[in-house]
């Protein structure tokens, strides 16, 4: 199983794609981080407090989840666009340890991406924070919950793409699909055709806001957590037993 | 014992009988061609013996397993299919790596493909930019990797320019000389005729025969035409003398295995009247559209 997923890994490192899409984590990061802390205090933005290194953590947890979630549906949608899966499940034919490696290397690859990224923010904000008048420390106790939540929530993103992947197959498809959950469109539908505010926060993204912008009507950390896993390893298992099964022609 | 088995298969795909009720078994150690016009079956019939498609029906074996239960499978089979199967973003030799990491083979591997394929120079190109010959070596490597006993190669030779299939040709030949068994597809009988052992023809999905090619060949090349106002009179006669006749049409028969002397006599010795006589030099790729039909049939 090891030597799998050490396989899946080098797939995706091996295409463009991917490190271009980590590059572009790295740079929006410290784009973003930039921004906030050039603007916060000026007339019509809110003051930095002294949890501004939490906030600056959890800040670019957007487009990393999405970049993931692309990163998720590649690795295992690009398979079939590509016709890769024919060599790959002749090295390894029984077809599920393969989507169960892929999924191994989602979490790296989204656990890497969210600690580049949390390094990236710490990098420019410790020592810019002291001249905005915050006292920021790394022994912030709070920040490491923070820090731990994007991973978790970068991480389970990226599976849940590599289900997406394997249930929809079309690259182009399972990204239409990803884009259009990411930014909110399918939940928002779904709450509003069955009329029960409540629901959202056991929707996948809603499960997702608890580790990323915890607070009042999420979840607790750990069951947001727990229950966008469980999307994402329901998508992946419907999804694995479809690859699985199905003929490669 | 056979190295490939293939025992009553089947696949339907819709409307469409892919591939039925097929048997063959191929020996060990010897080149075999699995010949057929396109949309005959054959790929279909080789991506279920190697668990890439689930037949129907019947079993496909290798070396008595079949491939899924296969335990070490890129060390005993190699395959190139068609279509590529490559990203096209990736370089040659991270393509290699990638599946040399997922069948735990030495990395050291991956230069000796590259390198017997002849492919070293271009190793770092992305695939995307590489020739259909270029795909095809690389698709060789490939299967080549697990230093297999049994190699499956499908339409190697498409786009290969006619340096490339002599070179392929020395290659699959090289291969059989150190025990190897390799089964070939093509729609070409030519293509494979200079180095097959013995051949698999295959048409709409189901055996067409399978001999050695020599046995295929002997019964080609004697062939004679004739047409005569009796024909039953004049295969009775032929019959007689041993020659295989079949009726082609109300006045014509296909005569073989005899000369156009023997047929002479054997119709002025039955008093018959002969119309018209004819030898057929007929080469490979005649017999193989006879066996097959002819028409191509595309699907």
């Amino acid at each position: 199983m090891t030597r799998l997923v050490h396989a899946e890994l080098l797939k995706l490192w091996t295409t463009r794609t991917a490190r271009v899409l980590l590059a572009l984590a790295a740079a929006g990061t410290a784009a973003l981080t930039v921004v906030v802390l050039t603007f916060a205090g000026r007339p019509g933005q809110p003051a930095l407090g002294d949890d501004a290194l939490r906030q600056l953590v959890l800040a670019p947890n957007g487009p990393l989840t999405l970049a993931a979630l692309v990163l998720g549906i590649l690795g295992m949608a690009g398979e079939f666009r590509h016709g890769t899966a024919t060599p790959t499940f002749l090295i390894t034919p029984v077809r599920g340890r393969v989507v169960a490696a892929k999924l191994v290397a989602a979490v790296v690859a989204g656990l890497a991406i969210a600690l580049v990224a949390a390094a990236v923010v710490l990098a420019i904000a410790l020592p810019w924070l002291p001249a905005k008048g915050v006292h920021a420390t790394v022994a912030d106790p709070g920040l490491g919950a923070r820090v731990a939540g994007l991973a978790a929530a970068v991480a389970l993103s990226a599976v849940l793409g590599t289900g997406l992947g394997a249930l929809l197959r079309n690259q182009f498809a399972a990204v239409i699909v990803g884009l259009l959950w990411w930014q909110g469109s399918i939940e928002q539908l779904l709450v509003g055709t069955l009329g029960r505010p409540g629901l959202e926060r056991w929707l996948p993204d809603g499960a997702a806001l608890a580790l990323t912008a915890p607070g009042d009507g999420t979840l607790p950390m750990w069951a947001g957590g727990l229950v966008f896993a469980a999307y994402g390893l329901i998508l992946a298992l419907l999804g694995g037993r479809l690859v699985v099964r199905r003929d490669l022609t | 014992m056979a190295a490939i088995t293939v025992q009553g298969l089947t696949k339907r795909f819709g409307d469409v009988l892919a591939v039925d009720r097929l048997d063959l078994a191929i020996d060990g150690g010897t080149v075999a061609g699995f010949l057929g016009p396109n949309g005959a079956g054959k790929t279909t019939t080789l991506r279920m013996l190697l668990g890439l498609v689930a037949p129907d029906a019947g079993t496909a074996t290798i070396g008595g397993r079949p491939y899924r239960e296969l335990p070490d499978p890129v060390r005993r089979v190699g395959a190139v299919l068609e279509a590529g199967g490559f990203h096209p973003g990736r370089s040659a030799r991270d393509h290699l790596r990638v599946m040399a990491t997922a069948a735990g083979l030495a990395p050291g591997r991956v230069e000796e493909v590259l390198e017997q394929t002849g492919l070293a120079g271009a190793a770092r190109r992305r695939v995307g930019g590489f020739s259909l010959g270029m795909r095809q070596r690389l698709g060789l490597a490939a299967a080549l990797l697990g230093d297999p006993e049994v190699l499956v190669l499908d339409e190697p030779a498409n786009g290969l320019d006619p340096e490339g299939v002599h070179w392929l040709r020395g290659l699959v030949r090289g291969l059989a000389d150190q025990g190897r068994t390799v089964l070939v597809s093509s729609h070409l009988l030519a293509e494979v005729a200079q180095t097959v052992d013995q051949v698999v023809i295959i048409d709409k999905g189901r055996l067409v025969t399978q001999s050695t090619l020599a046995a295929l060949t002997a019964g080609a090349d004697r062939t004679v035409r004739v047409r005569t106002p009796e024909p039953e009179a004049l295969r009775d006669l032929l019959v007689a003398r041993g020659a295989t006749v079949t009726v082609d049409g109300p006045d014509r028969l296909i005569v073989g295995g005899v000369t156009t002397e023997q047929v002479g006599q054997a119709a002025a010795a039955g008093g018959v009247v002969l119309h018209e006589m004819r030898f057929e030099r007929s080469n490979l790729e005649d017999v193989f559209l006879e066996l097959t039909g002819g028409k191509g049939d595309p699907r």
